[in-house]
C-alpha cells in the first residue's frame, strides 16, 4: 500500500495528474478522496500511465483507449488461460483431436 | 556480457542527449512489456534496451562509461522497474534514480493474475457468455445479438458413456439438456466410439415463433469391455475349459451379446483353439460378425480330482520308462 505523496515521489507527478486520472477512471484506489491507499496494482498501473505518457509519447487523449484495449488484452489472455486449462484436464486423445483440428483451422487461416 | 549500449540504442558515440531520447523511446514503443504481455524475448530485449537507456540518459554516468570508469553492466541500476526478490541488482537499484521503486514492476505481471480489477471490466462474460466467442460452443441458452439471430434454434451437443454390450446391442438413453429437459436418445446397434448421432430438431427451441429448432448431436463413447475383445464386427470371449473336456469333449457356458450361450467342445480341444458361433458378432450397416470364443484349458479345481490326474500321469510316464528300458 502506498499513500498519495509517496506515489508522487516515486513517479515525480502532481497531484493534479493524479486526481485526473482518478476522476477520468484510468485508475481506482480504494479509500476517500483525503485518504487514498494505492495498492500494488494501482501503483504498477500509474507506473504504465507514466510510461505511456513520457517514453512511449502517447497524448493524454489517447491514454484512456490504450489502457482500455490493454485491460481487454489481459483479460482476453486470461480466458485463455483458463482454456488451456480446462484443455489440459482433458483425457489425451481428445487434447490430440483438438490440436489436430486446431492445426486444420490455422492452416485454413493461412491460406 | 552487457552489449555496448550505443550498439543497443543504435546510436552514435557523439549523438546528443536527444537523440539518445530519441532511439530509446522508438525501442520503447516496440518492446515496451506492457504492449507485449507474456512475451519473454521482447521483455529481455527491453531489460537490455532500459540498461543502456540508463547509463546514456544520464549525463555523468555516461561520461563515466565512455572513460571506461564502468561497464555496461557493471555499474548498472537494475534495469528499472524489475522486481526481482532476493537479486542484489535490486538493492542497487534502489540506490539509483530509481523512478518505479523496487516494488514496482510491469503492469502486465501484475494484470497477468486474473485478480486485477481492472481487466475485470472486461469480464469472462464477453468471451463465455451470450454473444460471446464461445457462446455457440457451450450451448448456453439464449439468442445472439442483433443481426446473427437466427429463426433457427441452438444445436446442443451431449455426450454419452454405454458399457459395451449396450452399443452393441443398441439400447435408448435419456439424457440431460443444458436446460434440464431429459431428451430420448436411440442408440443403433453396433454404435462406435467417438460416434456422434445427429437427432434432427431436438436442440433448442428457436427464439422466433414457428423456428426450427436447432440439432442435437450426441457423442456416444464405449466404455470398454472386460469380457469382449472386439476387431471390426467380431468377437471374442475366453472360455475355461477342463482338461477332462479338452480330451473327451463336452459343452461350455459363454457369454454372448444376445446373453448366454451353450458351445459344444470338440474332442481333443487344445488351448488357444477358436470356436465360431457364426452371426454372433457385432451387426452395422447390413453385415453382422462372428463371435469366437478362445478356449483356455484349465487343470481340475478339486484336489482329488487333480492328484488322479498326477497319479494317472505318473502312471504313464513309468510305463513309457519301462517301454524305453526293454
Amino acid at each position: 500500500m502506498a499513500t498519495f505523496e509517496e506515489i508522487l515521489t516515486r513517479f515525480e507527478i502532481t497531484r493534479a495528474d493524479v486526481t485526473s486520472w482518478i476522476e477520468e477512471g484510468l485508475i481506482e484506489p480504494k479509500g476517500e478522496a483525503d485518504a487514498y491507499d494505492f495498492d500494488e496494482t494501482d501503483t504498477a498501473r500509474i507506473g504504465l500511465i507514466v510510461e505511456l505518457r513520457r517514453d512511449l509519447e502517447i497524448d493524454d487523449s489517447a491514454i484512456p483507449v490504450v489502457l482500455s484495449l490493454l485491460d481487454q488484452l489481459h483479460a482476453a489472455r486470461a480466458a485463455l488461460k483458463r482454456i488451456a486449462a480446462a484443455i489440459a484436464d482433458l483425457p489425451p486423445d481428445i487434447r490430440e483431436q483438438l490440436t489436430a483440428v486446431l492445426g486444420e483451422h490455422a492452416s485454413h487461416d493461412a491460406d | 556480457m552487457a552489449r555496448d549500449p550505443y550498439q543497443v540504442l543504435g546510436v552514435s558515440k557523439t549523438a546528443s542527449a536527444d537523440d539518445i531520447k530519441k532511439a530509446y523511446r522508438r525501442l520503447a514503443k516496440k518492446l515496451h512489456p506492457d504492449l507485449n504481455p507474456g512475451n519473454a524475448k521482447v521483455a529481455e530485449q527491453f531489460k537490455e534496451v532500459a540498461a543502456a537507456n540508463d547509463i546514456l540518459s544520464d549525463a555523468d554516468k555516461r561520461k563515466r562509461y565512455d572513460a571506461g570508469e564502468i561497464d555496461a553492466a557493471g555499474n548498472q541500476r537494475a534495469p528499472h522497474g524489475y522486481y526481482h526478490p532476493g537479486d542484489p541488482g535490486a538493492a542497487a537499484g534502489t540506490a539509483g534514480g530509481f523512478r518505479r521503486g523496487p516494488r514496482g514492476g510491469y503492469y502486465s505481471s501484475q494484470a497477468e493474475e486474473g485478480s486485477d480489477r481492472y481487466q475485470q471490466r472486461f469480464r469472462f462474460d464477453d468471451i463465455f457468455g451470450e454473444g460471446g466467442i464461445f457462446s455457440d460452443f457451450f450451448g448456453q441458452g439464449g439468442a445472439q445479438a442483433g443481426a446473427r439471430a437466427q429463426p433457427k434454434g441452438r444445436d446442443v451437443r451431449l455426450r454419452l458413456t454405454l458399457p459395451f454390450v449396450e452399443a452393441a446391442r443398441g439400447t435408448t438413453k435419456m439424457a440431460a439438456m443444458p436446460n434440464g429437459r431429459k431428451l430420448e436418445v436411440k442408440i443403433p446397434a453396433g454404435v462406435q466410439d467417438g460416434q456422434t448421432l445427429r437427432l434432427k430438431a431436438q436442440g433448442m427451441p428457436s427464439d422466433e415463433r414457428g423456428g426450427v429448432p436447432g440439432d442435437a448431436f450426441v457423442e456416444v463413447h464405449v466404455a470398454p469391455d472386460s469380457i469382449f475383445t472386439v476387431k471390426d464386427l467380431d468377437v471374442t470371449v475366453d472360455a475355461k475349459v477342463p482338461l477332462r473336456d479338452a480330451v473327451l469333449g463336452g459343452t461350455v457356458t459363454v457369454p454372448t451379446l444376445d446373453g448366454r450361450a451353450t458351445v459344444s467342445i470338440p474332442k481333443r480341444a487344445n488351448s488357444g483353439q477358436l470356436l465360431r458361433l457364426k452371426g454372433k458378432g457385432i451387426s452395422r450397416g447390413g453385415k453382422t460378425g462372428d463371435q469366437y470364443v478362445r478356449l483356455l484349458i484349465v487343470l481340475p479345481d478339486d484336489a482329488n480330482d487333480l492328484a488322479a490326474l498326477e497319479g494317472a500321469l505318473q502312471g504313464e510316464a513309468a510305463a513309457a520308462d519301462g517301454r524305453k528300458k526293454s
